[in-house]
């Protein structure tokens, strides 16, 4: 019990580190964002209202200055930078609404500006893509791990071993590249990158998934079955295997009973861990070259439109996200692994 | 273990070997840039796009791809040395009206069309001269004729009519297929050739500096050319002889065709050498990924043995820093440093890495340390008396370090592999040529949509090699380090 409270203490404090990060690199520009807001404000509630129309410019530029002065005030805008780095991180931690500069939202309520909205309508679709990578990849990645550690130094183990090495040196979004120039524009099996898709239609979805999963399982299949392998190597030299072995019990048994279940936690929240991890970074051009609705891309949109809003937000929710999921996996992982639980 | 003993090692097992080999090679091609060219000078031409104009040829594959090499013609006429050809001499009032011609034939030999053709036309003339007026043709193996410049009155004395630069300096010739589309010479070229092609698409797909010499569907056509300048004009009284005529006007044509292939690996849209690329880019991997992981794995491994031999609150307090900062996702907040300092230094961005990258070895190395400092010996080294720092750099360093070094070898892609990424949002700094770099361009450049496969499969190649090299050589070295510190 101790052992979760101390783990769940964690995430608000990597948030928080996060988060001060974050403010303090941007807050700048915040201001200059909050200052523009408060500019719409004002303009909306003097300059273009009837009720004012009457009064000559020069009054109604007096009030609008009135205004502004005490809406910078109600906001804290006038105090000093450590001040407002906290105000920040706390309207953040809060989720106030931030509002996007260029970029808007498209499936939920399509339009609006809200940086939190356009991040949520996205997460969809990223994790769709690399759950289903994930368990096609799990299924590939166990039996080619177990096939590894029968025999170290085989045949099967080396091309493990090369694939995994090769999956790691190569960037996923140059192999993207290369697999939309082979599979796209070469031979024309799938649809193209450029290709309109109907992103609230999932067979359409479907279709344009099938070369970011085939991608994202051909890289991570290597890596993934590379570590089971050591995972269960390890394994096979305990002592336990040893008297297993000592008592005649035929190998197969030996792998499924007494293997797989020790080996099984570990495995579980690496491939899991990997997959995690792999969306808040490698991921992000993936999906970009890939042109794929997801977080991914609208990392890539955002920097190009240099929306930092966006940006603030994106890199906060993906690291909150990522916290929970490692919560969750070392949730997982005790419940799995009953020595943890009692260590 | 001496570092002979390990290399032996290394060289036993046939991924080890291949690594060997690699590095060193790769080693030599880095030291051999830097020293034997003018580094500086020529990365920085590499990232001006604009200084490749008319060298090479632009997004053409490498030469082994392509069945049918295109053939290099290269003319420089000047009419003053050639001997004129007087097509017509009539007298009009006191004027003396003039058709001279002057004309050169070559062959053309290559099967296959270039990628396009240079074309540098000058005229110099009197300023007493009446209604001149410049043509260029160019007769083809098939008897038709491509009026390169349709007739064209020249008024000034000094003219640059096909070209870039002119009233000052020297000016240089410009490649057809850049020119736009309502550019006289294009128009000329394509209007000439049409009858002949009839496929309005295969016309601006091929665009004037392969029309030049296209036949029939678009096939080159071999055979003989002859390229002539027709200048008409009338001259003032009545000339006795001809013999003089370079006196009235002169013209320098320069025409060269562009090859449909480059060298090894092919070149970029803006004509700038693949293979040239790659190897301005390795230095810099070198100096990326060697420093971040060098800084990395050191700060890690000292702070991995420091959180081993502090105890209590203090041990407690470095482990949950070191986890902080491992749960901080990198790239985003990388993305965020870059775009919010608006400075694309690489250093910057590197040191950036190194202040999120090094918890990577602390908790290998802390449970290392641990375990060596549990071991009886350390405890007898207690005994005598021996210092913290006596066992930490006596007994914990000498063997931890080979374990390091592994490590840094292992890491040694993360970085790598990371710069690229950030290239390619085009967030790195704009005077470091990196393998990234290239792929940014060449996705910007939509050669993945335009089959331009070699501007992006090499730059991605050289860079899994370059990866791959290093996590052969980790995999080979970890065996030989790490099993030492087990057994004991």
């Amino acid at each position: 019990m101790r052992w979760i409270i101390s783990k769940l203490l964690t995430i608000p404090i990597v948030l928080l580190v996060v988060i001060l990060i974050l403010v303090s690199l941007t807050s700048s520009i915040l201001d200059q964002i909050m200052m523009k807001q408060i500019e719409i404000e004002i303009r909306r509630s003097v300059i273009t209202n009837p009720q004012y129309a009457n009064l000559p410019m020069e009054q109604k530029m007096k009030i609008a200055e009135r205004m502004k002065e005490e809406l910078i005030k109600a906001l804290g805008l006038d105090k000093p930078w450590y001040v407002k780095v906290f105000m920040y991180a706390y309207s953040l931690l809060t989720f106030k609404p931030i509002y996007a500069r260029v970029l808007t939202t498209r499936i939920i309520d399509p339009g609006s500006p809200n940086a939190y909205l356009i991040v949520l309508e996205r997460i969809p679709f990223t994790v769709v893509l690399f759950t289903t990578s994930a368990i096609i990849t799990l299924c590939l990645a166990i039996p080619l791990g177990l096939l590894a550690a029968r025999k170290p130094g085989g045949l099967i183990d080396k091309i493990i071993s090369a694939w995994s090495i090769f999956s790691i040196s190569m960037p996923w979004w140059w192999v993207a590249m290369v697999m939309i120039w082979l599979f796209c524009y070469e031979w024309r099996i799938f649809p193209g990158p450029e290709h309109e898709t109907d992103w609230a239609n999932p067979i359409s979805v479907a279709q344009r998934a099938a070369l970011p999963v085939i991608t994202v399982v051909m890289m991570s299949t290597g890596v993934v079955a590379y570590r089971i392998r050591s995972i269960l190597l390890d394994i096979l030299t305990e002592d336990f295997i040893t008297t297993a072995r000592a008592k005649g019990l035929p190998e197969r048994m030996i792998l499924r009973r007494y293997v797989l279940r020790v080996a099984a936690p570990p495995i579980v929240t690496i491939v899991l861990l990997s997959i995690v991890l792999s969306i808040v970074s490698g991921a992000i051009i993936t999906e970009a070259v890939f042109n794929w609705y997801g977080i991914g891309l609208l990392f890539w949109d955002a920097v190009v439109a240099n929306d930092i809003p966006v940006v603030l937000v994106l890199v906060y929710i993906s690291t909150l996200l990522y916290l929970l999921t490692r919560f969750a996996l070392d949730i997982l992982y005790t419940y799995l692994d009953p020595r943890i639980r009692r260590a | 273990m001496s570092a002979a003993e390990i290399l032996r090692e290394i060289w036993r097992c046939w991924t080890g070997r291949i690594a060997l080999i690699l590095l060193i090679i790769q080693l030599c091609l880095a030291v051999w840039v830097v020293v034997s060219t003018d580094y500086a000078a020529l990365s920085r031409k590499y990232l001006d796009e604009t200084a490749w104009l008319g060298e090479y040829p632009r997004a053409v594959p490498p030469c082994w791809a392509v069945p049918h090499h295109a053939d290099i013609i290269q003319l420089k006429l000047n009419t003053s040395t050639m001997k004129p050809e007087i097509v017509e001499k009539r007298q009009v009032g006191r004027y003396t009206r003039y058709v001279v011609k002057w004309s050169y034939q070559f062959e053309y030999k290559g099967h296959a069309l270039p990628s396009d053709t240079l074309l540098l036309l000058v005229v110099k003339r009197l300023p007493d001269l009446k209604a001149y007026k410049l043509e260029v043709k160019l007769l083809r193996p098939d008897n038709s004729t491509v009026a390169i410049l349709a007739k064209t009155p020249i008024t000034k004395e000094y003219v640059v009519v096909v070209g870039i630069g002119g009233a000052k300096g020297k000016p240089k010739p410009v490649a057809l297929n850049t020119l736009p589309s309502d550019d006289p010479v294009y128009r000329s070229i394509v209007d000439s050739v049409s009858p002949l092609i009839g496929d309005e698409k295969l016309l601006t797909e091929l665009g004037p500096g392969k029309l030049l010499w296209a036949g029939r569907g678009g096939k080159a056509l071999l055979g003989t050319y002859e390229i002539s300048v027709v200048a008409s004009f009338y001259v003032k009284g009545q000339p006795s002889s001809d013999t003089n005529l370079s006196k009235y006007t002169s013209v320098y044509l320069e025409m060269q065709t562009l090859g449909n292939c480059y060298g090894l690996m092919g070149t970029d849209s803006v004509g700038r050498p693949i293979e040239l690329g790659i190897l301005i880019g390795l230095p810099w991997s070198f100096v990326i990924s060697f420093y971040v992981t060098f800084l990395t794995t050191m700060i890690g491994g000292f702070y991995g043995i420091l959180a081993a031999f502090a105890s209590g609150w203090r041990a407690e307090l470095l482990m949950r820093i070191a986890d902080t900062v491992y749960s901080i996702p990198l790239l985003p907040i990388l993305i965020v440093v870059v775009i919010v300092t608006r400075s694309y230094s690489i250093w910057l961005i590197l040191t950036t890495m190194v202040a999120l990258l090094w918890v990577g070895p602390v908790v290998v190395v802390r449970s290392m340390a641990l375990q060596i400092k549990s071991q009886p010996y350390i405890e007898a080294a207690k005994a005598i008396g021996a210092s913290n720092a006596r066992i930490l750099f006596r007994y914990v360093l000498p063997q931890i370090l080979p374990y390091l070094v592994a490590l840094m070898v292992l890491g040694i892609p993360d970085p790598i592999i990371i710069e690229a990424a950030l290239a390619f949002l085009g967030l790195s700094d704009p005077t470091v040529p990196t393998w990234g770099k290239m792929l940014e361009w060449a996705w910007k450049e939509h050669a993945v949509l335009n089959g331009w496969w070699w501007s992006f499969l090499f730059p991605g190649l050289a860079l899994t090699v370059f990866c791959a090299t290093f996590l052969m050589l980790g995999r080979a070295l970890e065996p030989i380090v790490a099993p030492k510190l087990k057994s004991r």
